[in-house]
């Protein structure tokens, strides 16, 4: 499982999320997003993490809200 | 000045099933050392060792500070030949001309030194498989240096087999 901040952080996983899904190595990434409802900063480290990771991994999905945590999320630590 | 490696240690020969990573799919260099670092993290029972060229090494040689930094034993096999040397033997062997593909590299002796790792420069071959025994029977993170000569790939892959291959 690796950890990012926002999309700096999230662009770097790209080769490493490329070498995992064609290696064939499970991993579980975790990455940050600026708010989603206003950005007092314009774009401002904004850049779609979803349709950049869609096809280099299983299953990529924003969690926008916390109750939704446990439905998309967590059956992907079992 | 450029050595060739012993026969049993340029073979990539193993005992023992899941115990080589070699990246065939992706095949992106700059992997080896964090793969390195998750392997030993993994399996901390058994010795790791690293082969990487000084281009991929240095694309993300910064973790040698997570693997410092964690207590880590790994050695790190650095072939150097101060150029992306595999892409510069394909671009010859298209009959073009050297281009864009030759660079400088740091001291890797002292480079390992200001991580906290431990460097080693082979200079002869006969010095390598005692080289590689200290540096897998000590702990910690150690940077072995070894120059080598990417014109063996023209003599080896182009010429030799290609001769063996016609005799077939």
């Amino acid at each position: 499982m690796c950890l990012s901040t926002l999309e700096p952080g999230a662009t770097n996983f790209v080769t490493a999320a490329a070498y995992a899904q064609l290696g064939g190595m499970p991993m579980l990434i975790i990455t940050w997003q600026k708010p989603i409802e206003s950005s007092k900063q314009g774009q401002l480290q904004i850049v779609d993490i979803v349709d950049m990771m869609r096809p280099l991994t299983k299953y990529t999905r924003q969690l926008a809200a916390v109750r939704r945590f446990h439905r998309g999320f967590a059956k992907h630590f079992v | 000045m450029h050595l060739e490696l012993p026969e049993d240690i340029a073979r990539e020969d193993t005992d023992a099933p899941n115990t080589v990573l070699l990246d065939n799919t992706l095949a992106t260099m700059g992997a080896g050392l964090p793969s390195a670092i998750a392997a030993e993290l993994v399996r901390p029972e058994q010795r790791v060792m690293v082969t990487c060229g000084d281009g991929g090494f240095l694309m993300n040689a910064q973790e040698l500070e997570t693997a410092v930094r964690l207590r880590l034993h790994i050695v790190v096999l650095i072939l150097r030949d101060d150029a992306y040397g595999t892409i510069k033997w394909k671009q010859a062997n298209m009959g073009l001309k050297n281009f864009g593909l030759d660079y400088a590299n740091p001291d890797f002796v002292k480079y390992a030194e200001s991580y906290g790792a431990v460097g080693h420069q082979v200079t002869s071959a006969d010095t390598l498989r005692r080289m590689l025994q200290t540096a897998h029977e000590d702990t910690g993170v150690h940077i072995v240096e070894v120059p080598v000569d990417y014109s063996e790939n023209d003599r080896i892959l182009n010429r030799d087999i290609q001769e063996q291959s016609a005799l077939v």
